[in-house]
């Protein structure tokens, strides 16, 4: 799906990777792991194709879609309007004009697949309307200003305008932030029943990330970076590296849960 | 569609309100209103010196203001789009002052209606040089702009305020009401202009309208649903740039309307910009309108300055939609 070819990435002078080559394939789930400010977001927003690496590249593996065309392509050579039809990012900072309404926010995901000279057809209208009913916000949510959510509510509607924007891969910027327990688990459950496509997203919680994804990535700040499936990934002592803080694994029958020691 | 369009009242008033105050304007001369003369010139019959000030002198005068507040009202909502800003406006970011700084500057030293003109255009072509290279970054940040912006606007008010001090008493008069905005001077030639500009504005800038709701959720935002954020600020920020310059030459600086008119629409509902582009350009002809009006018929024979009008008609109408939608929450 997504091919991260000897990429450096950093900001300034502070390196957030060097030489990073992962492969991401369809259908996979993948978890970006690292404590603050050690470039989840930099990283993610590189992988959406919003910000160019320093060097190496991200190409995108060639779709069913014909309109897209075949073969791979570098995300940096995509127009971004094609780009925004095949990577879709539910940011950290998705802050709605106050006056905004529920479903025209959600409607804005259908940017991308809408001509200039054409407003929304009652199919897009459908597609958000689902998306809204997906994230569990019924109709009496519709027409709700933005500025009278909660900030729990305000996420779902971004996850909904990300659903609308139907892509096959999806990148989430800490997803889960502002949610109840609850509502983490029904947005992550949500992500791992879509059939086929394809989850990158940043967490902070480790026990989420060893249930929900099939692979995680790992940036420890000084430039290195390791990728893999979550199970071989993740121990006690690795985490505890990466977070600098002592990390334990307690084993239960669902496998380990970690905790901060 | 039930939520995303606006409602019908709205819809109703924007399409009679420029029907209903042109007729009014049409029809009211300093001598008060007088509707069959006006239908009897328009069908041909009737007094011809009647007929003449109603077609030539009036009818032009209506629609320059029209188009003028058309210009005003769409560079205002699109400056309040890219710059995320409720506060922004064709005023704020100091195109319109300098074009008026110079404008004024040639009216000092005497030169005629051409060069003033000139000198207006050279004035906000100046004003977008300066305010890109304060505010470029690697691309064009909103808040860079805005700060840019609200500097140079104090930095030509103060020339402004210099050269009207130190003006003599023969053209000061005539400089104050130019600054406050003037539609005396409206040609069928200027109207033209200014109408075909607008619709020209409109037409390139509608096309735009789904990016500037995405702007509207933030740069990521925006950028990640594939608009290109710096290539549409640098679109827009040209045209609302023309769009005041084009004011500035036609009728002086006329604040308020680029301000009030976009949240005069979006506090009544109209919130997309594939709606508020057109209903702005049509409201904030109509208002110019009428208060072009009342500046010419609420003392006539004498002319009050229109921006001052413009001003104290607004204000009320917004408090009084802000309190409503308050009450409403």
């Amino acid at each position: 799906m997504l091919t991260l070819t000897h990429l450096d990435i950093s900001i300034g002078d502070k390196p957030i990777c060097r030489d990073l080559s992962v492969h991401i394939g369809q259908g996979e789930r993948w978890a970006v792991l690292g404590i603050n400010g050690v470039g989840k977001t930099t990283l993610l927003h590189t992988l959406t194709g919003l910000r160019a690496p320093q060097r190496g590249s991200v190409t995108l593996a060639a779709v069913s879609n014909p309109q897209v065309g075949a073969g791979n392509t570098a995300i940096s050579q995509l127009p971004a309007r094609e780009r925004a039809r095949r990577i879709g990012l539910m940011s950290q900072d998705d802050d709605f004009a106050a006056e905004t309404r529920v479903l025209d926010a959600v409607l804005l995901g259908r940017l991308p697949h809408l001509n200039w000279w054409r407003g929304e057809t009652t199919q897009d209208l459908d597609i958000a309307r689902t998306a809204l009913r997906e994230v569990g916000l019924d109709a009496s949510f519709e027409p709700r200003l933005a500025s009278t959510l909660s900030g729990g509510e305000r996420r779902r509607v971004a996850l909904a305008t990300l659903l609308a924007q139907a892509v096959p891969l999806l990148i989430l910027d800490e997803p889960t932030t502002h949610l109840d327990l609850h509502q983490q688990i029904a947005l992550l459950d949500l992500l791992a029943g879509l059939s086929g496509h394809t989850v990158i997203m940043s967490l902070h919680d480790v026990n989420l990330a060893v249930r929900y994804c099939t692979h995680t990535l790992l940036i420890f700040g000084d430039g290195q970076c390791c990728a893999g499936p979550t199970a071989t990934m993740l121990t006690a002592d690795v985490l505890s590296r990466l977070y600098r803080h002592r990390v334990e694994a307690l084993p239960t029958e669902k496998g380990p849960v970690f905790m901060p020691a | 569609m039930s939520t995303t369009r606006p409602t019908f009242s709205v819809l109703a008033i924007v399409t009679w309100l420029p029907l209903f105050s042109l007729a009014l304007a049409l029809a009211t001369g300093s001598d008060g209103l007088s509707w069959s003369t006006t239908i009897s010139a328009l069908t041909g019959s009737g007094d011809p010196l009647q007929r003449d000030i109603i077609l030539s002198l009036r009818l032009p005068r209506a629609l320059a203001a029209f188009g003028c507040g058309a210009l005003l009202a769409l560079a205002g909502t699109v400056l309040q789009a890219i710059l995320r800003n409720p506060l922004a406006d064709p005023f704020v970011l100091g195109i319109s002052s300098g074009s008026s700084a110079l404008s004024l500057l040639a009216m000092l030293l005497g030169a005629g209606m051409l060069m003033t003109s000139l000198a207006g255009i050279v004035g906000a072509l100046l004003s977008l040089a300066i305010l890109f290279a304060l505010a470029w970054q690697g691309g064009l940040l909103p808040t860079r702009l805005l700060l840019a912006g609200v500097i140079l606007s104090s930095a030509w008010g103060a020339m402004i305020t210099l050269m009207l001090a130190l003006a003599p008493d023969a053209p000061l008069r005539g400089m104050v009401f130019w600054l406050m905005g003037d539609l005396a001077a409206a040609s069928t030639t200027s109207a033209l202009v200014v109408l075909a500009a607008s619709v020209i504005a409109l037409g390139s800038i509608w096309p735009l309208a789904q990016s500037l709701d995405a702007v509207g959720r933030g740069e990521t935002m925006a950028a990640s649903l594939g608009v290109r954020t710096t290539m549409l600020r640098l679109v827009c920020l040209l045209l609302a740039s023309c769009a005041t310059a084009i004011v500035v030459l036609t009728a002086g600086s006329i604040g308020f309307i680029g301000l009030i008119v976009p949240h005069l629409l979006r506090l009544a509902g109209v919130r997309r910009h594939r709606w508020l582009l057109p209903a702005s350009a049509i409201g904030g002809g109509s208002l110019l309108i009428l208060a072009d009006l009342l500046a010419r018929a609420l003392v006539a024979p004498l002319q009050l300055p229109i921006g001052a009008l413009t001003a104290l008609l607004g204000t009320p109408l917004f408090l009084w939609l802000l309190t409503r939608t308050a009450q409403a929450r």
